[in-house]
């Protein structure tokens, strides 16, 4: 697929993000774009950063079947990450 | 890990419903993704390198100073991560060699900008396609689950650096009664137990040499978590024989008898007064004294067993005979070492 290209390009040159492509491809997009629009936009910056937050979360929770409160509650998933020892 | 994910989530409400905007906040948005991505990088992977992050410049003047100072302490994280104290010769030297690393990886990142740019509005058309793909079953062994949140709980304290290994290892060195020196301000004569830094050898360089009552009797070799330790006992070994001319007029016996193996958090011990040295896990470096009483009863009786190789010879009687002899001239057992030796 084309836009998989795309995306290792991206990853390929994403310092920050580029080694979670193998993880969860939605996570170099989020943050690679919340990192482009820092200084530019920071308001979608924000924007993005919060995607890529609950996005990590979903995916823990659905993908690799961290307990938590289960699927399709995305907005309180962060909530059951593990805490500072 | 909890917190970083409610700070991204608060700042991130803000900005959808109060339109708030301000890009001090938004880098350190970002930072924080790129601190959750880490961590779950590490809690898959179980990988213990060392990332720092890559903050991106600002294109134009900057007059926010407390941007500015966050962009300063991203840089010198960056710069601590990229130093690398193995093999060089002194540790100003190696901070600026990783000085220069880290500014040539901001130049190209910043060199890359636009490119990225590009790349970023390609790919974010194709995000809903994406987060479609994104749902995966829950298919996950109970047991494989509790293997990840034992990991995820490690992945949430990062890997030390080279520098903070030092930091950890000089902290451990002054809890069991050493003075911690530079060669400059070497004092062997005001102290007991001396752990010199960057000690030149004959043979390369020691991260710490180890001074009892003015003579040298064992090297350290610090190195970063996530090492293999067992080549570094080869390199410590290298260490411990090739003295110069003037170490070797000051050590006690050359090869030098005791020598560790740490990363600030696991330490390895190998000590050649036994009949078959190995390497074993200690919890921590031994004291001065007790260093100097096995200097005593070595010398008194080169034949006298250690505590491991008494063990190892006649069990339990024969070890409670040397640690008894051991207290006795001492003056004053010290139980806990002798477990440790």
């Amino acid at each position: 697929m084309q836009g998989d290209e795309r995306l290792r390009a991206l990853a390929q040159r994403s310092a920050n993000f580029g080694f979670l492509l193998a993880h969860e491809p939605l996570l170099v997009s989020y943050g690679a774009t919340a990192e482009s629009c820092v200084y530019t936009d920071p308001n979608a910056a924000l924007v993005k950063a919060r995607q890529f937050g609950e996005s990590l979360a979903d995916a823990l929770l659905s993908g690799w079947g961290w307990p938590g409160p289960g699927r399709g509650r995305s907005t309180s998933s962060a909530r059951s990450m593990p805490r500072e020892p | 890990m909890h917190r970083t994910f409610e700070d991204v989530r608060k700042v991130g409400n803000r900005a959808v419903h109060e339109h708030y905007a301000d890009s001090r906040a938004a880098l350190t948005a970002v930072r924080d993704c790129f601190s959750l991505g880490l961590w779950l990088h590490r809690t898959l992977t179980g990988e213990r390198e060392i990332r720092a992050f890559l903050a991106p410049e600002p294109t134009g003047d900057v007059a926010d100073g407390a941007l500015l100072k966050d962009l300063d302490r991203y840089r010198a994280d960056l710069v601590a991560a990229r130093t690398n104290l193995q093999g060089k010769t002194s540790r100003l030297h190696a901070e600026q060699e990783a000085r220069q690393a880290a500014e040539a990886q901001l130049a190209a990142a910043a060199a890359a900008r636009a490119e990225l740019a590009a790349l970023v509005a390609q790919v974010t058309a194709l995000e809903t396609d994406l987060s479609a793909r994104a749902q995966h079953p829950p298919t996950v062994a109970p047991r494989r689950r509790d293997a990840l949140v034992e990991r995820a709980r490690r992945a949430s304290k990062a890997p030390l650096t080279e520098l903070e290994t030092r930091e950890a290892i000089d902290e451990m060195l002054r809890a069991a009664g050493w003075v911690v020196a530079d060669v400059a301000d070497l004092d062997l004569v005001n102290h007991s137990g001396v752990a010199v830094r960057e000690l030149v050898l004959a043979s390369g360089r020691a991260d710490y040499g180890l001074y009892v009552d003015g003579t040298l009797v064992g090297v350290i070799e610090a190195k970063r978590e996530g090492t293999s330790l067992s080549t570094v006992e080869v390199q410590s070994d290298r260490y411990a024989t090739g003295l110069t001319a003037e170490q070797r007029m000051n050590a006690w016996r050359t090869p030098l008898p005791l020598r560790y193996e740490s990363t600030g958090v696991e330490t390895w011990f190998t000590n050649a007064l036994e009949d078959q040295p190995r390497a074993r896990q200690v919890f921590g470096f031994h004291r001065p004294e007790t260093v100097a009483s096995w200097m005593v009863q070595s010398q008194a009786d080169p034949g006298a067993p250690t505590y491991r190789a008494a063990y190892r010879a006649g069990g339990e009687r024969a070890v409670q005979a040397v640690s008894l002899r051991r207290d006795r001239r001492a003056g004053q057992g010290e139980s806990r070492h002798h477990v440790a030796a």
